[in-house]
C-alpha cells in the first residue's frame, strides 16, 4: 500500500467511525465511566447553596439540558411561611437566585418566582428573602393570593384529587423548576418535591379533608411535572415543622439534593433526615401511581462534597 | 391681612385633610408606615379625646389644640379638619356644578343638636361607646372610606392588574378583599346618603343638628376671641354671604351671625363685594348675654336630666352581657367571647374606647380584623373583632396597635405580641377529620406559629391534634386552616382579659445528617 492510499483510507475510515459515533449513542464502548449527563440524582454537601448549585447542576449536565434559549421558566420555591432565612422554613434565597442565575444564562426569556403562601403572601415574599433575591437576579415575582390566578385541570390518574385549580404560570411556561426545602411537617411527616406542588394549587383544604397523603401523591401523577427537582438541605427545620417555633428547631445539612424525579430526590432527602422513604406514607403511595423510582438502590447517584 | 386669603388657606388644608386620610384607609399597597397614619389623624378630635382615657400620650393634645384653635375662631375643624365636613363640602360643589345651591338663613334647631350630644355624653357616662360610634364624623368618614371607597380602589386595582397579568406584567398586585358583615357596608352607605341629601339642599345640616363634636365645639365658639361679624355701616343687605353660607347660620335681618353654627369656610367673606362681613375681636357685652336667655335650651336640660337618666338606668338594669352571644341554633362550637385586637388589654377596654373608624380595618394585611355584628354585643356594633372564618392574624404584625388613633388598641412590640394572649384554643376531637375519617390532615398544626397545637401519633398510625393552651396566642390560624365543614374542630374562644401566653422553648436537636459525614445512600 502506498503512503498516499494508507493516508486516506484512515481519513475515509476516520470520518466513518467520527460520524457514526456522533450519530449513535456509542460512548459506552469507549467510557469506562457514565458520562455526567447520565445521573439520576446529584447529592452534593459541604458548601454554600450557591457553590453546592454550581457544582451539582454541572455534573447533571448543566442547565442548558433542561433550559433552552428563548423559553419561559417557572422556578416554585417553597415561600410559605412569614419568617427570615435563618429559620429554615422557606426556601434558602440564595440557592433560588443562583437557580435564577442559572436560568439566564442558558438562554431563558423570562424566569417567573411564585408560591401560594400560607401566612400572608406580601410578607412572606418579603421576609424569607425570596423576593429580593429573586428580583436581583432579573426573576419576575408573581403572587399566588388570589383565586383568579388558577385555572381548573383534571387530574386523570388521581385517587382521590381528581381535579385540581393550578397557577397559571405553572399551565404556560415551558420549565418548571421546583424548589422545596428539606423540612419536618406535623401532618405530612415530609414536606419536599410532592408535598411542595401544595403550593401551585389554590384549594388545599379539599387535600385536607380528603387523605391529605393520597391527595399529595394524585397531584405528583398531574402530566405538568416539573422540569427539575432541587432540594435545599442547607438549613434543615427537624421538629415543629412546617414553620417552626424558634431557630432551636433548626439543624445544618450543608446538603442539596438534584433530580428530575421527584419521588428519588424525596428518598435521597428523606433518608438524610434520618427516615426511610417507607416511613412517609405518600412515598408508598406515589410508587404505586409510577411516579417515580424511591428505591435509592436502583438509580445512578453522584455523590458530591466540596 | 386680607382676610380675602383666608378661604384659600381653608380650602389647602381641607384638601390635604381629605387626601391624606382618604388615602390612609385606601392604601391597599401599603405605601404608609402605620405610625406615619396614626400622626396624620392627630387632630381627629373624637379618637385623640379618647386617648386621653387610653393612656397619655402625645396624640391626646390634639384634641386641646382643637379646643384652643376653637377658643380664638371658632369651629375651625369643621371646614379645616375634619374629614367628614371636607366630605359634605365636596358633595355641595360637586352638585353646584349641575345647580347652584343657593342657601337661606334658618334658625338653630336647638333641641336635636343638645338632644344628640346630650344622649352621647350620657351613652359614655354610662359606659357605652355605641353613640359616639355611630355619630362621630371623623369615626363615620372612615368608615365611608373603609367599606365604601376601599372596595372600589381594590375593584380598580384588581381590574388593571388583571389585564397587566394578560400580558405577564406581574409589578401590579392583585389584592384579596373579603366581604364584611352587610351592616358594615350598609350602615356607611345609609349615612353617607344622608349626608348627601342634606349637603345637596341645606350644606352642613349634620354638623349643626347630629354631629356632637359640632355642638361640642359650637358651645365654644360661643366665647370665641374673633368672631365673624357684619359692619352695619358697610353692609348693603344684598344678602350674597347669606347664599353662600352653607351653614345657614347668617341673619341679615338683624345683622348677626350664629358661631355656635359657623364652621368657619370664610366663604362670606369672599362673597362680600364691600368687605362688610369678617372677622373681628370681640368684647362680649355682659348685659347681653343675660338678656338673651335660651328659654328653649333650659328646658331641654331639664327634659334631658329625666331622659338621661332613663338610658342610664334602662343600660344598667338591662344587664346585657354582650359577651355571652350563642348564634342562633344549636352551635358545635360555642365560642363565650370574640377575640379583640391584640393590645387592646381587655374586651371591656376596647369596647370602652373605640370609635370604630376601621382604619385598623383598612391596614390589616390579612383582613382578620372585621367589623363586629353582635359578637360584642349591640353596643359594640361595627367595632372590629378577630374574624377566623375570614383570615388569621398574623404572628409578626403589630399594625393595627400602630394605627389606632384612640388608643382602644396599645402600641405593642413584636416580642410583646409573640406572647400577647387574645384567646385560647380549643378541639373537638369527635369534629377533626384525623377522628372521624381516620386519615392524616394537621392543617391546624402546620400553622400554628407558636406549636400550641402539636400532632401527637395517636391509632393506627395516625397524628392527631393536642392542645397547649398556655402556648395559644390566639390567632386563629388553627381555626382558619381547619377544613372541616360547616363547623370548625379546633377554634379559639376570645379572653375576655387579655393574658400572657408561654414561650415556646429553645430545644436542642442533634439527629439527622452531618455534612461531615458520608451520605447515607
Amino acid at each position: 500500500m502506498k503512503r498516499r492510499d494508507f493516508i486516506k483510507a484512515s481519513l475515509a475510515g476516520g470520518l466513518a467511525m467520527g460520524t457514526a459515533l456522533s450519530f449513535g449513542q456509542y460512548y459506552p464502548l469507549f467510557y469506562k465511566s457514565v458520562p455526567p449527563q447520565d445521573y439520576d440524582l446529584a447529592a452534593i454537601k459541604g458548601g454554600s447553596p450557591e457553590a453546592m448549585f454550581d457544582k451539582a447542576i454541572e455534573v447533571m449536565g448543566g442547565m442548558k439540558k433542561f433550559v433552552k434559549k428563548g423559553q419561559t421558566v417557572v422556578v416554585k420555591p417553597n415561600i410559605g411561611w412569614d419568617v427570615p432565612p435563618e429559620r429554615a422554613a422557606n426556601t434558602n434565597p440564595a440557592l433560588v437566585k443562583r437557580i435564577i442565575e442559572h436560568c439566564y444564562q442558558a438562554g431563558a426569556k423570562t424566569v417567573y418566582v411564585f408560591d401560594n403562601t400560607c401566612d400572608n403572601w406580601s410578607k412572606c415574599y418579603q421576609n424569607s428573602g425570596i423576593e429580593k433575591a429573586a428580583k436581583e437576579a432579573g426573576a419576575k415575582v408573581v403572587p399566588g393570593n388570589t383565586e383568579s390566578y388558577y385555572h381548573a385541570v383534571e387530574i386523570s390518574n388521581g385517587i382521590k384529587l381528581k381535579k385540581a385549580k393550578v397557577h397559571e404560570l405553572i399551565m404556560e411556561s415551558d420549565v418548571f423548576i421546583n424548589v422545596p426545602i428539606l423540612k419536618h411537617h406535623g401532618s405530612a411527616d415530609m414536606t419536599l418535591s410532592m408535598k411542595n406542588l401544595m403550593g401551585v394549587v389554590w384549594d388545599r383544604r379539599y387535600w385536607h379533608l380528603h387523605d391529605l397523603h393520597q391527595c399529595i401523591a394524585d397531584y405528583a401523577t398531574f402530566s405538568k411535572k416539573p422540569t427539575l427537582n432541587i432540594i435545599d438541605a442547607y438549613r434543615v427545620l427537624m421538629k415543629n415543622g412546617p414553620r417552626g417555633t424558634n431557630e432551636s428547631d433548626v439543624k445544618m445539612f450543608q446538603s442539596q439534593i438534584i433530580s428530575t424525579d421527584m419521588l428519588a430526590a424525596d428518598a435521597a432527602a428523606i433518608a438524610l433526615f434520618g427516615k426511610k422513604p417507607e416511613d412517609v406514607r405518600y412515598m408508598n403511595l406515589a410508587s404505586a401511581l409510577k411516579v417515580g423510582e424511591k428505591d435509592l438502590s436502583k438509580l445512578k447517584i453522584a455523590r458530591l462534597s466540596m | 391681612m386680607k382676610q380675602q386669603l383666608l378661604r384659600p388657606i381653608r380650602l389647602f388644608f381641607a384638601i390635604l385633610t381629605f387626601i391624606s386620610i382618604a388615602f390612609i384607609f385606601t392604601d391597599i399597597w401599603q405605601l404608609l408606615s402605620p405610625s406615619l397614619s396614626r400622626s396624620l389623624l392627630f387632630f381627629q378630635f373624637i379618637p385623640s379625646l379618647t386617648g386621653l382615657f387610653t393612656g397619655f400620650s402625645v396624640f391626646a393634645f390634639g384634641f386641646i389644640v382643637i379646643i384652643l384653635i376653637t377658643f380664638l375662631f371658632g369651629r375651625i375643624y369643621c371646614s379645616f379638619l375634619c374629614p367628614l365636613g371636607v366630605l359634605i363640602d365636596l358633595i355641595s360643589s360637586v352638585s353646584g356644578f349641575f345647580r347652584k345651591i343657593r342657601y337661606r338663613f334658618t334658625p338653630p334647631k336647638n333641641f336635636w343638636r343638645y338632644a344628640f350630644l346630650a344622649a352621647s355624653v350620657l351613652s359614655l357616662l354610662s359606659g357605652s361607646m355605641l353613640l359616639i360610634d355611630l355619630l362621630d364624623p371623623y369615626s363615620n368618614a372612615g368608615r365611608i372610606f373603609t367599606n365604601l371607597l376601599r372596595p372600589a380602589v381594590i375593584g380598580v386595582n384588581n381590574l388593571i392588574s388583571g389585564i397587566l397579568s394578560e400580558i405577564h406584567f406581574y409589578s401590579l398586585q392583585r389584592v384579596a378583599y373579603h366581604f364584611p358583615n352587610p351592616v358594615a357596608v350598609v350602615f356607611p352607605l345609609a349615612f353617607l346618603m344622608i349626608i348627601t341629601l342634606f349637603a345637596l339642599r341645606r350644606g352642613r345640616l349634620y354638623c349643626n343638628t347630629v354631629c356632637p363634636v359640632g355642638t361640642l365645639l359650637g358651645l365654644i365658639s360661643r366665647l370665641s376671641v374673633f368672631r365673624i361679624k357684619i359692619n352695619a355701616s358697610s353692609c348693603t343687605v344684598c344678602g350674597k354671604c347669606v347664599s353662600v353660607c352653607k351653614s345657614e347660620c347668617i341673619n341679615v335681618n338683624n345683622l348677626e351671625v350664629d358661631m355656635s353654627r359657623c364652621v368657619g369656610c370664610m366663604n362670606c367673606l369672599k362673597s362680600c363685594n364691600f368687605s362688610a362681613i369678617g372677622y373681628k375681636a370681640s368684647v362680649r357685652n355682659k348685659t347681653q348675654e343675660f338678656t338673651n336667655v335660651d328659654t328653649q335650651k333650659r328646658n331641654f336640660l331639664k327634659k334631658l336630666t329625666i331622659g338621661g337618666g332613663a338610658i342610664m338606668s334602662i343600660s344598667a338594669r338591662h344587664g346585657y352581657s354582650p359577651y355571652n352571644n350563642r348564634k342562633a341554633g344549636s352551635i358545635p362550637v360555642k365560642k363565650n367571647y370574640p377575640c379583640s385586637p391584640p393590645g387592646s388589654l381587655s374586651i371591656s377596654h376596647f369596647t370602652a374606647y373605640c370609635t370604630a373608624c376601621h382604619l385598623c380595618v383598612s391596614v390589616c394585611p390579612t383582613q382578620v380584623l372585621q367589623p363586629a355584628l353582635f359578637q360584642y354585643g349591640l353596643e359594640g356594633i361595627l367595632q372590629p373583632f378577630l374574624d377566623p372564618g375570614v383570615n388569621f392574624c398574623n404572628f409578626d404584625c403589630v399594625a393595627c396597635s400602630e394605627v389606632c388613633p384612640s388608643g382602644a388598641i396599645r402600641p405593642l412590640t413584636v416580642e410583646k405580641k409573640h406572647v400577647t394572649q387574645v384567646g385560647k384554643v380549643h378541639f373537638i376531637r369527635q369534629s377533626c377529620v384525623v377522628y372521624t375519617n381516620r386519615k392524616d390532615c394537621g392543617a391546624c398544626s402546620e400553622h400554628c406559629p407558636t406549636k400550641a397545637v402539636q400532632m401527637v401519633h395517636w391509632q393506627h398510625g395516625l397524628k392527631i391534634p393536642e392542645i397547649n393552651q398556655d402556648l395559644c396566642v390566639g390567632c386563629g390560624a388553627c381555626e382558619f386552616a381547619c377544613p372541616t365543614i360547616p363547623y370548625k374542630a379546633i377554634y379559639v374562644d376570645g379572653n375576655p382579659v387579655h393574658l400572657t401566653a408561654r414561650k415556646p422553648e429553645k430545644t436542642e436537636t442533634n439527629e439527622g445528617f452531618n455534612p461531615e459525614n458520608d451520605f447515607p445512600f
